[in-house]
């Protein structure tokens, strides 16, 4: 039985101006998952972020947070009782923990005393705040730059100082805005271990991110959002059933003439439904990719074309979400 | 704790940045320093003076020895021109200008010319108080001793004059004996009387006649006695006795006869002396006639002298009377020394405090200066830290108010300040021996008030603006703009009075003159309280702007996400997934730009190497792109290997 909403976003919307940045987003985020986030650039992805937290306040709408787990009734209480973070600001910050795009620490304080500076912000209590900072320091492998200065880290070592700082206070919910972008295959990876290794410990993690397939892998549920607007929530695998209608094919060729190529391939008749080139691939999408493989090779025999290499696969979260959002 | 935490951070932050540390917190202890060195001599300004004179003599070396004395650097000129020149190339301050023939006379007054560069506006009344004060001091001296000999000639002559009185005073008594002496010789020559009476000489002549007639008939009775007498005595005959008388009788008779055969001569002498007189008398009354034409033309004379020392002595007493009136008139000069009249009014300039250090008086305004600069700098740099920090967003996410952001930075502000200011408090007081314990809670309260009003003012500046650089150059220019209108540039008694009532609420000038007052005199309560509660009143004002302020603009200093444009994902990002084949990788790093080519390859790593590894399987090609960071080599190695893998395709 799914357990109630940490969260409930209803009906949100924010503005800038003129420009509608949210258009009545609405959406539950259940305790205990990893919901990601997808969209577009200016998509009102970090924005509705922002709003969670009553970083920004929205036009309309609001942000519900599970108030009872602030009077003590956890568990016990049959019913969930929520309250707008908006109107309990202080609490709901407590409920939160954030780490944005960009490293939110002192780069002139070292990595502990970072923690401790943003763990005393939250009122813990000194022994609290040495416990959590030891176990923080362990858990983002940490501890051997307790004492460096912020400032000299390297690119991953500062991204998993930022959700140590995220997490200092031992919040319910950890809120990740792109939280692998600017990082590099091994960091990436490490972060999403990291990820996982906290919401196993019982944290709902909400997150960002432009990395499809990374989403795709690590998220229970995934929200795809278009110019603030929430197209569909469900777990990557239905979606890729409720939105996959064809195979992809994926062929790297020398000298690469894709042009040429394409046109050769998408004539009257061809079952082929789409051509993109993508950086050094030409990526062909089609219900019946055996046919347009055949194709394809003799049309590359007489265009003198060497193939390096070829993939067929279904679409991936990166195609899904262009084909959902239209773009 | 919160506060404790954000205040500690504050102050690692500010120490471990190390120009902001070095600015803010060394510098002004520097500025101080220097200061202090600057100003704590007693010496007059160290200035060079040039001269011309076309003539030397003792008058004009005189005045250029003053100088010197005045530890001035004197230099000579052999023209006008090359004098001027140096103080266009600001190596002399001055040039003075002696006329030719640089002499006291009567004549025409000598001007002495100074040449100066008005340009340098901040000396150039310095170069002409100092240079015209030695030189006026010079020209009094001058004027001493010419006045020295003037009084010295008119005491002489008051001495002069009073012997001149003593001897008019010794004449009056004698003219008019001379005048009796006159009137006498008048008198006496009035009675004389020269009048002769008629003297008849026939008479005497007759009655020498009648004498002779006379005499030879007392002869011839005489002798007719004898003659008698002797018959007398022969009639007697032979009486015994009667020859003697004859004898005697003879004797009479012959002594008569001689005398009566003598007289007729002597009558005859007689009349010839008679004769004589007669001639005599003659002459004496033509005399006697002349004498009386000259007694009258004496005693004309005489009346002539009288009259003339008659006015004479009226004439003494004129004398005696002008003599007593330039006496008086001299007399009646009151100041009669040479210094007085030279300089009737002694100008002396007495401290009304004891300490005669420039830095004692100048300390009161470096002081406020110095916390002035540092509030403004510092506080202004702390919300900038804040505020450009990306931690900031983390502070707003935490549950802490605003507020105590706002708080805590004036207090890491106001702490810094306080301790500097007590550390320069301390040195001045022990080095420079600034008196600081007059009044001392005073003084304190002062110190306070000041750095809490620009410490907020300095918050208010970092909150306006966006950028650090903005916040600096305000604060900078704010504070030079309190500087340069307050009494330690230009006093501001010399500003029109609109703009002087304007300027004297500038807080610099109001807390720097209340801590001159505070450190050098007695303040008066209301006085105090009034400069107090005008700054007090400010920064409560500023703050709780501030804190509006912050409530409504606080988070917009977050970048907003950008809703149209956000940027697309970098190549760079893109190196891991994207090319999963050599000639892919080949392509992708012939795109590279060298920034993102350096970004991704370099001593620390090797992206390109990783992505061989990882995505194209070759362990070796990729260790061999790893000894090199050259864009150029990766580029060949991926060449050589495309090639390789095409004479021996999979």
């Amino acid at each position: 039985m799914q357990r109630a909403p940490i969260l409930r976003i209803q009906h949100l919307t924010k503005r800038f101006g003129k420009n509608t940045v949210l258009k009545g987003v609405s959406l539950d985020i259940h305790e205990g998952e990893i919901f990601g986030l997808v969209g577009a650039s200016g998509s009102g992805k970090t924005t509705l972020l922002r709003n969670l937290i009553a970083y920004l306040a929205p036009e309309e709408g609001d942000v519900k947070f599970r108030y009872d787990y602030f009077i003590k009734t956890r568990g016990k209480s049959s019913k969930p009782l929520y309250a707008s973070v908006f109107k309990q600001e202080k609490l709901a910050k407590n409920l939160f923990g954030f780490a944005s795009q960009e490293p939110s620490f002192y780069k002139k304080l070292t990595v502990k005393e970072n923690l401790q500076y943003f763990g005393s912000l939250y009122n813990l209590p000194k022994k609290a705040l040495e416990t959590n900072t030891k176990v923080l320091l362990v858990l983002m492998d940490l501890k051997h730059a307790e004492n460096a200065l912020a400032g000299e880290l390297s690119g991953g070592m500062e991204r998993r100082l930022d959700i140590a700082c995220a997490l200092i206070h031992d919040p319910e919910v950890l809120i990740l805005d792109e939280p692998t972008s600017d990082l590099d295959p091994l960091l990436r990876d490490h972060i999403w271990s990291l990820v996982q290794k906290i919401n196993k410990k019982g944290t709902t993690i909400i997150l960002a991110s432009h990395h499809l397939s990374e989403v795709e892998t690590f998220c229970s549920r995934i929200a795809i959002i278009k110019n603030g607007r929430i197209i569909d929530v469900a777990s990557p695998a239905r979606l890729k059933t409720k939105y996959a209608d064809s195979q992809e094919i994926k062929i790297q060729t020398y000298p690469g003439a894709y042009n040429n190529i394409a046109k050769a391939i998408k004539g009257p008749g061809s079952k082929v439904f789409d051509i993109k080139i993508k950086g050094s691939e030409l990526i062909i999408y089609s219900d019946q990719p055996q046919i347009v493989i055949h194709e394809l090779l003799h049309t590359l025999e007489t265009m003198k074309e060497e193939l390096i290499d070829i993939k067929v696969s279904r679409p991936g979260l990166d195609e899904l979400f262009l084909k959902i959002t239209g773009e | 704790m919160k506060s404790f935490s954000i205040i500690q951070k504050n102050f690692k932050l500010l120490i471990r940045s190390k120009a902001s540390a070095f600015t803010v917190l060394i510098g002004p202890l520097l500025i101080i320093l220097l200061v202090g060195l600057v100003f704590s001599g007693k010496a007059s300004y160290e200035l060079s003076v040039g001269y011309y004179a076309p003539e030397k003599n003792n008058l004009t070396q005189s005045f250029v020895d003053s100088l010197q004395e005045s530890n001035f650097y004197v230099q000579e000129f052999s023209d006008e021109q090359s004098c001027v020149r140096k103080i266009e190339q600001d190596i002399i301050h001055t040039c003075i200008i002696f006329p030719e023939d640089f002499q006291v006379s009567d004549e025409e007054s000598k001007e002495l010319r100074f040449l100066v560069d008005y340009s340098r506006i901040n000396l150039v009344y310095k170069v002409i108080n100092a240079v015209s004060g030695i030189l006026e001091a010079e020209t009094a001296e001058l004027s001493y001793s010419l006045t020295q000999v003037l009084l010295s000639r008119i005491n002489l002559t008051l001495r002069d004059l009073n012997d001149d009185l003593v001897l008019i005073d010794g004449a009056n008594p004698k003219i008019n004996l001379l005048t009796l002496d006159l009137q006498k010789a008048k008198t006496n020559t009035e009675s004389m009387n020269l009048e002769m009476r008629d003297i008849s000489l026939t008479n005497i002549d007759s009655r020498l006649a009648s004498l002779n007639e006379t005499i030879s008939e007392i002869q011839e009775k005489g002798l007719k006695l004898i003659n008698d007498t002797e018959d007398l005595i022969e009639d007697l005959g032979d009486y015994e006795n009667v020859t003697d008388i004859e004898e005697d009788f003879e004797d009479l008779r012959n002594a008569t006869l001689e005398l009566y055969n003598e007289t007729p001569e002597k009558v005859e002498r007689l009349q010839t002396a008679v004769k004589g007189i007669s001639s005599s008398l003659s002459k004496l009354e033509e005399d006697l006639n002349k004498s009386k034409v000259l007694n009258k033309d004496t005693q004309a004379k005489l009346d002539s002298a009288k009259n003339n020392l008659a006015s004479i002595q009226i004439s003494f007493l004129d004398l005696k009377k002008a003599i007593e009136k330039s006496k008086k008139s001299l007399e009646s000069i009151d100041v009669t020394s040479a210094e007085t009249i030279v300089s009737p009014v002694n100008t002396k300039i007495e401290p009304v405090v004891s300490e005669t250090s420039k830095l004692t008086f100048t300390f009161p305004f470096l002081l406020v200066l110095v916390i002035m600069f540092v509030a403004l700098l510092l506080s202004s740099t702390l919300i900038m830290f804040e505020k450009n920090s990306k931690a900031v967003f983390r502070n707003i996410v935490t549950p802490t108010t605003d507020s105590l952001f706002v708080v805590t930075t004036f207090v890491t502000s106001f702490i810094v300040i306080v301790l500097q200011t007590i550390i320069i408090l301390g040195l001045a007081n022990f080095f420079m021996h600034i008196p600081l314990f007059k009044n001392a809670l005073l003084t304190l309260l002062i110190i306070l008030v000041t750095s809490t009003f620009f410490i907020i003012l300095g918050m208010a500046i970092g909150y306006l603006f966006s950028t650090h650089e903005g916040a600096i150059m305000t604060s900078i220019v704010l504070g030079s703009v309190f500087l340069f209108l307050s009494n330690l540039v230009v006093p501001l008694e010399s500003l029109s009075p609109f703009f002087a009532g304007i300027i004297k609420y500038n807080p610099y000038v109001l807390a720097s003159e209340l801590l001159r007052k505070s450190l050098l005199f007695t303040v008066s309560r209301a006085e105090a309280w009034t400069i107090i509660l005008i700054l007090f009143g400010a920064s409560v004002i500023i703050f709780v702007l501030i804190l509006v302020l912050h409530g409504i603009f606080g988070r917009k200093k977050i970048k907003e996400p950008a809703h149209v444009s956000e940027p697309e994902v970098a190549p760079r990002l893109a190196l891991e997934s994207k090319p999963t084949t050599r000639l892919a990788l080949l392509k992708f790093v012939s795109n590279m730009t060298q920034a993102e080519f350096e970004e991704n390859v370099n001593v620390k790593k090797n992206k390109i190497a990783d992505v061989v590894e990882k995505k194209i399987g070759d362990t070796k090609l990729a260790n061999k792109l790893r000894k090199t960071v050259s864009k150029k080599d990766i580029i060949k190695i991926l060449v050589d290997d495309i090639k390789k893998h095409k004479e021996k395709p999979k």
